[in-house]
């Protein structure tokens, strides 16, 4: 009985852990979306926009920078953040850098909203790239929680052994 | 006594051997997350670096794919600067747009600098998404009847929150014609006019025939060219022009 509670408690472990990498990926995904638009922002470009057509606006548009510097800049260490704590857990396997990257996402999950509903509602206009990073964190979110639930499950079923 | 000697030495040989033993495998592992971690530093080191790369390496001039149309002035084109000019920059653009709201001021500022180096062409592409772009292309055709195109293609623009969203852009033109002065009875007949009508609907005709892929579309010297989004940005591009074959 206790073989198996430990063997299904080690799956949910490989769970996690393979979880951690989708994680990983959208981190990875987020980051690389940031620089991007940090790198056009400190070399003065705009991006050419793919998709929608409102790039310029909003990377340009007032809401852009916070107190002078770029959201993009602050959404790359947000997710560089993100890649390190996982990358922490993965290598060392202590569930508070996990922990912590989890909780992280709901920062971003909450600055998603707002820089979304700033395009929808006050821009009026949609920049493809900014939706790519509300995209990629509120799958961080949403993997988070996930998780989030599966760690729980695991050390209720620790305290049974 | 003896025995107990020796069974001490052994004793010590074997911690030692096991300690030594220990510290292997603790080295060992620092080595692994060091290089882990030196790995991680380097990746993102890279990253960062080959993404300033490919936005220094972007050239706003270069689109695949670019969009072809005559490089002519119409002799009833609306045009800055000098029709013969060695740079002529059309632009294909939409009242109702953001983007070529944003971009307007720029165009002003490059025409002003340039004065008759380069020749700057106004055209329609009023977008079937945006319902105020057809009214408010008439309104500057209707105003450029009466000699204020540019006048209320500027004031159209500036005030685009102003009507973008409203059912009654007709009327709010109205209103700014006769802000600037136009002959509103005039101005009203004119919005309503074929001639107005089938003068934007040319314009129109050409962006659909060659597929322009949105507003704005601007092309220098007939060739599609990625739009500048910055006054340097367009600056640099235009010298590249003015000087080649010199």
């Amino acid at each position: 009985m206790m073989s198996l509670r430990k063997s299904s408690t080690k799956n949910s472990m490989k769970i996690s852990r393979g979880l951690s990498f989708i994680f990983l990926f959208f981190a990875l995904v987020g980051f690389l979306d940031a620089t991007y638009l940090t790198a056009q922002h400190f070399l003065g470009k705009v991006p050419p926009c793919l998709v929608t057509e409102g790039c310029s606006t909003v990377l340009t548009s007032k809401w852009s920078e916070i107190m002078g510097v770029p959201v993009s800049l602050i959404g790359a260490i947000y997710y560089v953040v993100i890649l390190l704590l996982t990358i922490a857990f993965l290598s060392s396997g202590k569930k508070i850098f996990l922990a912590l990257a989890i909780y992280g996402t709901w920062v971003g999950f909450a600055a998603s909203i707002w820089f979304v509903g700033l395009q929808v509602f006050v821009i009026k206009d949609i920049c493809f790239y900014c939706m790519i990073s509300a995209f990629s964190s509120t799958l961080l979110f949403i993997t988070g929680l996930i998780l989030l639930k599966k760690s729980k499950k695991i050390s209720s079923k620790n305290l049974l052994i | 006594m003896e025995n107990q000697n020796q069974y001490e030495t052994e004793k010590r040989a074997k911690d030692q051997a096991l300690l030594s033993n220990e510290r292997k495998v603790k080295s060992k592992k620092i080595i692994k997350q060091a290089s882990l971690w030196l790995s991680v530093l380097v990746g993102l080191g890279l990253i960062v670096w080959g993404m300033v790369i490919i936005v220094k390496n972007y050239d706003p001039s270069i689109v695949s794919n670019a969009v072809k149309i005559e490089n002519i002035v119409v002799s009833d084109d609306w045009v800055k600067g000098d029709k013969n000019a060695k740079v002529i920059i059309h632009e294909y653009a939409d009242f109702e747009c953001p983007a070529c709201a944003f971009y307007s001021p720029i165009i002003n500022k490059i025409s002003t600098d340039y004065g008759n180096k380069i020749a700057f062409v106004y055209r329609y592409f009023p977008l079937p998404s945006h319902s105020n772009a057809l009214p408010t292309a008439y309104a500057a055709e209707a105003a450029g009847k009466q000699g204020k195109f540019w006048e209320m293609h500027d004031l159209l623009f500036l005030k685009q929150s102003e009507w973008q969203s409203k059912t009654n852009a007709r009327e709010i033109s109205i209103g700014y014609a006769k802000s600037l002065g136009l002959d509103v009875v005039k101005f009203s007949k004119d919005i309503d006019s074929k001639e107005v009508k089938d003068r934007v609907g040319r314009d129109l005709k050409e962006a659909d025939r060659t597929n322009m892929p949105g507003t704005p579309t601007v092309f220098i010297n007939g060739t599609q060219i990625e739009t500048p989004r910055s006054y340097d940005e367009f600056k640099e591009i235009i010298d590249k022009k003015l000087n080649e074959n010199i």
